[in-house]
């Protein structure tokens, strides 16, 4: 084979124009390695033929900002571009022969009251993973709201009584992110095999907390997991009596507890995380049981020690 | 190049690229013969040359050769993949990531737009996988969040849609054109 390439009377004549001839592929490499869909947009208006390699690009990751109600576009907590949801359409026709994409959908502050009326104090993640998308389009959303934060005193764990008003997770079945994938799934190319939409409202206990009923300020230590039921079992008996952390460390009450070891002047809590998941194929979604690998997946989505560094 | 005339660049090409191992190692080292589409002869030492896999391939194929004709690839490219490749095979000798990667990156640091673009072609032919890897960074690096006469120019491509058809893409794609770095 390479005697042959060396021995090809092929010379490449223009020098400016070299670039021009690489293999579609390794072009294509190029462009992907600037991991920044604009970059590729502007590739593609370069001239047809680089328009061309670009629709070969097959996996790109987008960052959308949700609008807000009159569709002006929101000031993010991260100073990072946001694509505008309209571009959608013609970002679609770009990447014509794309099968892998990746959404991150920024939800702004503003944004975090009007989420099914959920406080603003609660950080939640989402994440909507749908494989498969000519035949049976399986699809799995799994989403973890923090609905408070646990305490340990002398008298066990505990969750302060603001929070333990119940937040039906129910409610926020139908939230924001899945019409965006309504949206996805009207304008994707026909060779779109995967998407995957992430989402999250960074606010809640993230940092510290002042908790007034022990007078301390509390930094979150670890996260646990829980799905409804053993939400409301602890719940229910935690209003009676503060549980024994022995209670926690038992599998059934829990999907998976996240530890993170570190000593500071700051009593630690554990933020409280509701978990749920629906999957199903086509729009046939059920709930569906939460185990801890997609905890682990929602965390890891999320790069979630990025996001807790102060 | 082959005039007399040239000579004195001659001369300094072949200084820069073959240091007279000889003087410093008693046991000589195989030299190999590359010769480039502009006829430049560049003497390279063999573990140099086994670098590229296309050569080595070459050489596999046909051992008895002497001199290997490279027709798509001209000298000054041919001259920055062989001082690459030089660097490589001392750290293969005495592995240090980290001193590789400093180099690497200065490599593409001090070079041009038109160096980097240039080199591309030519490590792909020859299929030297680490420099390509590292051109191509380097080349997505530059062009990141550029205009597109700047990714025009520096690729040095002629436009070829009308003006019609470019006003359609920007207005299309009006946010992707918004807030660019300044070339």
């Amino acid at each position: 084979m390479s005697v042959s390439k060396l021995t090809k009377k092929d010379c490449m004549s223009d020098v400016s124009c070299r670039f021009i001839q690489l293999p579609d592929e390794l072009t294509v490499t190029i462009l992907k390695k600037t991991g920044d869909p604009k970059t590729l947009i502007c590739c593609s208006a370069v001239c047809k033929h680089l328009q061309c390699v670009v629709s070969k690009v097959d996996s790109v990751a987008l960052r959308f900002s949700y609008p807000g109600t009159a569709g002006e576009y929101l000031q993010c907590w991260n100073s990072h571009h946001h694509i505008p949801q309209p571009a959608i359409p013609s970002l679609m026709k770009v990447f014509a022969n794309l099968i892998s994409l990746k959404i991150d959908l920024c939800l702004c502050p503003e944004l975090v009251p009007l989420y099914s009326g959920i406080a603003r104090t609660h950080g939640f993640k989402f994440q909507l993973k749908s494989v498969d998308m000519t035949d049976k389009m399986h699809t799995e959303v799994c989403l973890a709201f923090e609905v408070g934060l646990l305490s340990s005193d002398d008298e066990g764990m505990l969750l302060s009584e603001a929070e333990a008003e119940a937040l039906h997770i129910l409610n926020v079945k139908s939230p924001l992110t899945l019409s965006f994938f309504l949206l996805i799934l009207c304008y994707r190319p026909k060779s779109l095999r995967s998407v995957v939409i992430l989402s999250s409202g960074l606010l809640g206990y993230g940092i510290e907390r002042y908790l007034p009923r022990h007078k301390v300020m509390y930094r979150s230590g670890g996260n646990v997991f829980m799905e409804s039921e053993q939400l409301a079992k602890f719940r229910s008996l935690n209003s009676t009596t503060g549980l024994d952390e022995s209670w926690l460390t038992h599998p059934q009450n829990l999907i998976c507890w996240r530890k993170k070891h570190e000593e500071d002047e700051y009593r630690i809590g554990e933020r409280l995380w509701l978990v749920h998941k629906w999957e199903g194929e086509r729009c046939n979604m059920k709930q569906s049981v939460v185990k801890k690998t997609d905890v682990d997946e929602l965390l890891r989505a999320f790069d979630e020690d990025a996001d807790e560094q102060p | 190049m082959s005039s007399s005339t040239d000579s004195p660049t001659l001369t300094t090409e072949t200084t820069q690229l073959s240091p007279q191992p000889d003087t410093e190692t008693a046991k000589p080292t195989k030299k190999i013969t590359l010769k480039s589409s502009d006829n430049q002869i560049f003497e390279v030492e063999e573990s140099v040359a086994m670098e590229f896999a296309t050569v080595k391939s070459f050489f596999e194929d046909s051992p008895s050769t002497d001199t290997v004709p490279l027709p798509n690839v001209t000298a000054k490219p041919l001259s920055q993949v062989i001082e690459f490749c030089k660097e490589q095979i001392k750290f293969k000798a005495n592995p240090d990531e980290a001193q590789k990667k400093k180099y690497n990156a200065e490599f593409v640091t001090e070079k041009s737009d038109k160096d980097l673009v240039d080199m591309i072609p030519v490590a792909n032919y020859l299929e030297i996988k680490d420099l390509l890897d590292v051109l191509n960074q380097a080349v997505a690096d530059r062009i990141e969040n550029k205009s597109v006469e700047y990714v025009r120019s520096f690729f040095g491509i002629d436009n070829d849609f009308t003006a019609e058809e470019e006003a359609a893409l920007r207005r299309e794609h009006a946010w992707a054109y918004e807030g660019v770095d300044e070339d």
